[in-house]
C-alpha cells in the first residue's frame, strides 16, 4: 500500500533517496520526514487504502463490464421500478431501461474520477505556473495576473460553468472535456493566489538572498530554491481540488447541463435516478451516491492527512 | 499580606522538571534549587537548552500540567505553589509574582492601550476603581522614565517602540506590587543603548521598592551588572552558583570557566578565543556521570561514571565538579582541547 | 581555495596596525544612499517619503583588512552590506572593487562578479534552503559560475566543508539535521566554495550560544589568515568587534560618525555616540552600574532624521556644552582628525580622550572643561544655562526653532 502512495508523491514531490551518512545516521529529507509523519498517522493510510481501492474497483471494473449507450439490451418491457440487489446484479438494476447499476457505476465512476483528476491537474499547473509568474516577476505582471484572478473570482462560477458548458456542448451536453476544460479555467485562481503569497514571502528569504550572492541565474533560483518551498500547500490542496471537481460534475450533471447520459458519470446517474425516487429504486439512488461520498470522504482524510505530514510546525 | 519579612522572598528546592515526548519522557530539569531574598538579584545564566527558562516557568506553574512534570517544592513567602490549583496560581501570578518577557509585543495585549492594561492590574488588585486606576497607570509609566506619559498611556503597544515597549512592561510588573519580579531575557531583543538603559530601570526600581528580581539571560555582561549573586546551568543543572561577580571573576566548575573565557572583547583582541569543544547536549540525551564531561577540559575517568553533587565551597559559593579543589589550585587541563593560548 | 588563497600577499595578524596603510584598497564605496520609498500616501498630494537607510557612506576597505561596520537597528549597516554586494541597487553612489566600478554594470555582469564576493549571513536557520542536503547548496555558486566538472565541484564542496570543520559525508544531510553552530559552518563553507577574496559577514555570530559563537570566531579569523581574506563584518556587538576587527565604522542613521582602527576607537573614542556605544555594553569585568553613560531617548525615525547633526537629540555632550546653535544647523562631516589622522570623526565638537568619558568622574571632568570653554567664547545666556531635565526640552525646541 505504502508503495502506490509512495510511487504518487514521488511524482507529486521531487524526492531523494535517503543516503546513508558515513557515522551510521541516515539523512532523512523533509519530504521523506512527511511521507514518515503521513504513514505514522490513522486517518491518512486509512484515507488512501478506500481511495486505492475505489479506483481499482473503477478501472478493473470497467474492463469487465464495459458500457456503451448504444448498444444497451432493450428491455421487454418497460417498468418504472428495477428489480433489487440480488445475485448477478448486486447493485440492483434501474428503473426504465433497466441496466445494471454496477455497471453504471463502475463506467460513471471512471468518468467522474478522470473529470475529477484531469481538473487537478489542470488547475494545478496553471495555478502554479500563474502563482509562480506573478510571485517572482512582481510589479506589473503580478498586478495584471491578480486583477484577473480577481475577475474571475468576481463571475459567478457557477453560472457560467452553466451557461459555458451548454454553449460549448451544444444542445444536449456533451464530452467530458469541456466539463473539465471550463473547471480548470473557473479553478486556478485560489492556487494562484496561495502560489503567490509562498512565492512572495519565500523570496524574501535569506535562502534566496544567498542564491542571488551566489551568482545563480534567476530561473534556477525559481526552479531550485522557490518552488520546492512554495509547494507545500499545493499538494494539500490537491486532493481537495480532485474532490471539489467530482463534486461539481456531479451537480452540474444532476441540473442537467453536464456529461450527457451516452457516457454515464456518478452526477448524471443520480440525476437520472432521482426522478424515479418515489417509485422507490433505492439501490439506483444509493450506490453511485455512496461512491461520491466514499471518495470525497477518503480524498478529504488524504488531505488532511498531508497537511498535517506538511506542516512547518511538525517539522523538527 | 505580607508575612515574614526576614526569610527569601522565594526558596526553590530541588525542582525536577521532566517532558512527556513520543520516546519517553525527558528530563529537562534536574535537582534545581535557588533563593532569592527581599531586594535582591539572582541571575540563572546559561546557553539554549539549559533549561534556565523552564525552571523559570515552573516556578511559578506556567507550564503546561499535561506535558510537563514538576516536582519538587516551591515556597513562595513560605507558601508552598506545587501542587496548588491554576486559579490560586493566578492570583499568585497576578499579584506577588510577576513576570517581564523578552519580546513585550507578544506579551502585551494588542488591542488595547498601554495605560489601560496597567490600570487593569492596579483595578484587579483592588487598588480602587478604573477613574484612579487610570491615573495611577500614568504614574506607573512616569516612574519607568517614559516621557509624556499621559500621552503615552492612550497609545497601543504597536505605536511604542522595543525600549518603550519594555518600560511599559515593567511599569505593569511593578503596578501588581509584587514581591518577585521573573525577568527572562528582558533586554535581548533590545538595542545596546536602550539595553543600558532598560536594565539600569529595571535594576533601580526593585532595589528601591525591595523586590527580589530573578533574571533569566545568556549574557555574562548582563549578569555581571545587573546581578547579586548568579547561578550558572548547564544541561538541565546549576554546576555553580554565588555572588555574581565572584563567579565571574573566578569561576570554580570548569564550564563557567571556559565559558567567561570563551567571550570575545576588545581586551582578548589577538588571542584565540577559548572554546567548549562540541555542543550542548539535548535532554533527551545528556550524557552519563557528569553532564559537562564529554565537553570538558579537566574530566578524568571518574566524571563519566559518577555524578558530582552541587557542594558548598567557602562560605557562598557551590560548585558541581569533582576536581573543583584542584582546579583551583591550577590543574592543567587533561586534555588539550579548547584552551586559548596567551 | 589554497593555491589562489596562498598566493595572494596575506598581511599577518602582527602586522595589522600597518594594514591600514594599503594603497589600494580592495573595497571602495563612495557617497553611497539607499532610499527605500514608503508605501501609502496619497501620489501627487502628498511629498513622497523615504526611509534613509544609508544617506552618503564613504568607504574604502583595504586587501586583507576587516571592517567592521557597527551600530544599532536602523543604522543602515545591514543595508550598506547588501548595497557593497549588489544584492541591492544604490540609490545613489558608486562601489568599486578591484578597481572595477559595480555600479550601473549589467546584472548579468554584477553576477559574474559574485564569485569574488561572498556574504554570510546573521540566521543559521533562514539562510539554508530548508529542502536542498547542504552539499548541493555549497555547490550551487560553482554551478552557477561553471566552475569545473561535477566530479571536481564535489570536491571542491568537500573541502569547503572541512575547511570549516565538518566531515564532508556531512554533504548528504538536510539542514534540519544540523545544530546552529554547524549551520553557521555551512554557510560558510558556501561562501568560501567559490574561493571569494571579500566577505561580507552579516551578524555570524550573533544568533549563537556564548560557547558555540567563540568556535565561529575562531574559525573565522583561522579563514582569514590562511586565505588572506577581507573581510566586512557588520555587527552590534562591540565586544566581537573590538576582538575581531581591524578597524572599525560605527554607524548611526545611516550615517559614519567615527571611523579608524580598533585599537584607537575603543581607547580614544571621539565622537560621543561612540563613547556611549561603548559604554552601554555590559562588561564581565564589573564596574560599577552608576558610572556608566547612560543615552537618553530612543533612535530617532530614519524618515526625518534630526536636522545637523543627526545625534543631537541625544547627544549627552551636546548638553554639557550648553546647546550650541552649529550642531543643529550643520551637519558635520566625517574628518580625519588632527589629534591622529588615522581617526575620522563627524562631530563638531570631537572628544580628546573619549574613553574618561565612560567614567562619572571622567564626564565631570569634561563638563568643566565644557564650561571653560563656554565661559571663555562667551555663549550667550540663554544657550549657556547648565541644563537640569525639566528645562531641557524647552532649551532643544529653542535650537530646533533655530534651525
Amino acid at each position: 500500500m505504502s508503495s502506490v502512495l509512495g510511487s504518487l508523491l514521488k511524482r507529486a514531490v521531487p524526492k531523494r533517496k535517503p543516503q546513508k551518512a558515513l557515522d551510521g545516521g541516515i539523512s532523512e529529507s523533509p519530504w521523506g520526514q512527511a511521507r514518515r509523519r503521513f504513514f505514522s498517522g490513522r486517518v491518512g493510510p486509512l484515507g488512501l487504502i478506500i481511495l486505492v481501492a475505489i479506483f481499482l474497483f473503477v478501472i478493473v471494473g470497467s474492463f469487465l463490464l464495459p458500457f456503451n449507450f448504444y448498444y444497451v439490451p432493450q428491455p421487454d418491457e418497460i417498468n418504472f421500478v428495477g428489480r433489487g440487489p440480488a445475485w448477478g446484479r448486486p447493485f440492483g438494476e434501474t428503473g426504465l431501461l433497466q441496466l445494471d447499476v454496477l455497471t453504471l457505476v463502475v463506467n460513471g465512476g471512471k468518468t467522474s474520477l478522470a473529470i475529477g483528476f484531469f481538473t487537478a491537474i489542470g488547475s494545478i499547473t496553471l495555478g502554479t505556473l500563474i502563482g509562480v509568474i506573478a510571485g517572482t516577476l512582481g510589479g506589473r505582471v503580478d498586478s495584471a495576473l491578480m486583477r484577473l484572478a480577481d475577475i474571475f473570482l468576481m463571475i459567478p462560477t457557477l453560472f457560467v460553468i452553466l451557461v459555458l458548458a451548454r454553449i460549448l456542448q451544444g444542445a444536449h451536453g456533451g464530452g467530458i472535456w469541456t466539463l473539465i476544460f471550463v473547471f480548470v479555467v473557473f479553478g486556478w485562481m485560489g492556487l494562484a493566489r496561495l502560489v503567490r503569497g509562498q512565492v512572495l514571502a519565500i523570496r524574501e528569504m535569506e535562502y534566496v538572498e544567498a542564491a542571488r550572492a551566489l551568482g545563480v541565474r534567476p530561473l534556477r533560483i525559481a526552479v531550485r530554491h522557490i518552488l520546492p518551498n512554495a509547494i507545500g500547500p499545493v499538494v494539500v490542496s490537491a486532493p481537495f481540488i480532485v474532490g471539489g471537481a467530482i463534486i461539481s460534475e456531479a451537480f452540474i450533471s444532476y441540473l442537467g447541463f453536464g456529461v450527457d447520459g451516452a457516457t454515464p458519470t456518478w452526477g448524471n446517474v443520480l440525476s437520472e435516478s432521482s426522478k424515479f425516487l418515489q417509485q422507490g429504486n433505492w439501490w439506483w439512488i444509493g450506490f453511485p451516491g455512496l461512491f461520491i461520498v466514499l471518495t470525497s470522504l477518503s480524498i478529504n482524510m488524504v488531505g488532511d492527512a498531508l497537511r498535517e505530514a506538511l506542516d512547518p510546525r511538525g517539522a523538527k | 499580606m505580607k508575612r515574614d519579612a526576614l526569610g527569601p522572598v522565594i526558596d526553590v528546592r530541588n525542582l525536577n522538571v521532566s517532558f512527556a515526548s513520543a520516546t519517553g519522557t525527558v528530563k529537562v530539569v534536574e535537582g534545581v534549587s535557588f533563593h532569592i531574598d527581599k531586594g535582591e538579584c539572582l541571575a540563572i545564566v546559561g546557553e539554549s537548552g539549559s533549561g534556565k527558562s523552564v525552571s523559570a516557568l515552573a516556578t511559578i506553574g506556567l507550564l503546561v500540567k499535561e506535558q510537563a512534570t514538576v516536582t519538587g517544592s516551591v515556597k513562595f513567602r513560605g507558601d508552598e505553589l506545587l501542587g496548588r490549583p491554576e486559579s490560586y496560581m493566578r492570583k499568585v501570578r497576578g499579584g506577588g509574582i510577576s513576570m517581564i518577557f523578552q519580546e513585550p509585543l507578544s506579551a502585551l495585549n494588542p488591542v488595547t492601550t498601554i495605560g489601560e492594561q496597567i490600570a487593569e492590574v492596579l483595578v484587579a488588585h483592588g487598588r480602587g476603581n478604573w477613574k484612579v486606576a487610570n491615573a495611577k497607570a500614568v504614574e506607573y509609566l512616569e516612574s519607568v522614565e517614559i516621557a509624556q506619559a499621559a500621552r503615552r498611556a492612550k497609545q497601543y503597544p504597536h505605536q511604542l517602540s522595543g525600549g518603550m515597549r519594555q518600560r511599559a512592561m515593567i511599569a505593569m510588573a511593578l503596578a501588581g506590587e509584587p514581591e518577585l519580579i521573573i525577568a527572562d531575557e528582558p533586554t535581548t531583543a533590545l538595542d545596546v543603548t536602550i539595553q543600558a538603559q532598560v536594565l539600569d530601570l529595571l535594576r533601580r526600581s526593585t532595589r528601591e521598592r525591595g523586590t527580589a528580581l530573578l533574571l533569566i539571560t545568556h549574557d555574562l555582561g548582563v549578569v555581571a551588572e545587573s546581578a547579586d549573586r548568579v547561578a550558572v546551568m548547564y544541561a538541565g543543572q546549576i554546576v555553580e552558583e554565588g555572588p555574581a561577580a565572584a563567579v565571574i571573576r573566578t569561576p570554580a566548575s570548569p564550564y563557567a570557566l571556559d565559558l567567561v573565557a570563551s567571550i570575545p572583547s576588545y581586551e582578548r583582541r589577538g588571542q584565540s578565543l577559548s572554546t567548549i569543544q562540541g555542543m550542548v547536549p539535548s535532554p533527551a540525551n545528556f550524557p552519563s556521570g557528569c553532564r559537562f564531561h564529554p565537553r570538558c577540559r579537566f574530566a578524568v575517568a571518574a566524571c563519566s561514571t559518577a555524578v558530582p553533587e552541587l557542594k558548598a565551597r567557602g562560605a557562598n559559593r557551590s560548585v558541581r565538579c569533582f576536581r573543583a579543589d584542584e582546579i583551583a589550585a591550577g590543574a592543567r587541563p587533561t586534555t588539550k582541547r579548547g584552551g586559548g593560548k596567551k | 581555495m589554497s593555491e589562489k588563497g596562498t598566493a595572494k600577499k596575506r598581511i599577518t595578524s602582527d602586522s595589522r596596525s600597518t594594514r591600514t596603510t594599503q594603497p589600494k584598497p580592495l573595497v571602495q564605496l563612495r557617497d553611497i544612499k539607499k532610499y527605500f520609498p514608503i508605501a501609502g500616501g496619497i501620489p501627487i498630494i502628498q511629498k513622497r517619503q523615504y526611509v534613509k537607510a544609508v544617506d552618503g557612506v564613504d568607504l574604502a576597505i583595504a586587501r586583507g583588512e576587516t571592517l567592521a561596520v557597527v551600530g544599532e537597528s536602523g543604522s543602515g549597516k545591514t543595508t550598506l552590506g547588501r548595497v557593497t554586494l549588489g544584492l541591492q541597487k544604490a540609490t545613489a553612489g558608486e562601489v568599486w572593487f578591484d578597481g572595477k566600478r559595480l555600479t550601473d554594470r549589467s546584472s548579468e555582469e554584477r553576477r559574474k562578479l559574485r564569485r569574488q564576493m561572498q556574504i554570510v549571513f546573521q540566521d543559521p536557520f533562514g539562510s539554508l534552503n530548508p529542502r536542498l542536503p547542504v552539499g548541493d547548496q555549497i555547490e550551487e555558486g560553482l554551478v552557477a559560475h561553471n566552475l569545473g566538472t561535477s566530479s571536481q565541484r564535489r570536491k571542491r564542496m568537500h573541502q569547503a566543508l572541512e575547511l570549516v570543520g565538518l566531515p564532508a559525508e556531512y554533504a548528504v544531510r538536510y539542514p534540519h539535521e544540523f545544530s546552529g553552530g554547524q549551520r553557521q559552518r555551512v554557510g560558510i563553507a558556501r561562501a568560501l566554495a567559490l574561493d571569494p577574496e571579500f566577505i561580507v559577514l552579516d551578524e555570524p555570530v550573533s544568533a549563537l550560544d556564548v560557547s558555540i559563537q567563540s568556535q565561529v570566531l575562531n574559525l573565522l579569523t583561522d579563514l582569514r589568515d590562511k586565505h588572506g581574506l577581507t573581510y566586512m563584518f557588520i555587527s552590534h556587538n562591540l565586544d566581537v568587534v573590538g576582538y575581531f576587527a581591524d578597524r572599525v565604522a560605527v554607524m548611526y542613521l545611516g550615517k559614519i560618525v567615527e571611523l579608524g582602527p580598533v585599537d584607537r576607537v575603543f581607547t580614544k573614542p571621539q565622537h560621543p555616540y561612540t563613547v556611549a556605544l561603548i559604554s552601554a555594553v555590559p562588561k564581565v569585568e564589573a564596574h560599577d552600574l552608576k558610572d556608566r553613560l547612560i543615552l537618553e531617548g530612543e533612535i530617532p525615525s530614519p524618515i526625518n532624521p534630526p536636522s545637523g547633526c543627526r545625534f543631537r537629540t541625544r547627544c549627552w555632550l551636546r548638553e554639557q556644552l550648553g546647546n550650541p546653535e552649529r550642531c543643529a544647523t550643520e551637519e558635520p562631516k566625517l574628518v580625519a582628525t588632527v589629534r591622529d589622522p588615522s581617526v575620522s570623526v563627524a562631530c563638531h565638537f570631537p572628544l580628546e580622550d573619549g574613553a574618561a568619558a565612560t567614567t562619572r568622574s571622567g564626564r565631570a571632568e569634561i563638563s568643566r572643561a565644557a564650561k571653560a570653554v563656554r565661559s571663555a567664547k562667551r555663549v550667550p545666556k540663554s544657550a549657556l544655562k547648565s541644563t537640569p531635565k525639566s528645562k531641557k526640552s524647552a532649551t532643544a525646541a529653542k535650537v530646533r526653532r533655530g534651525a
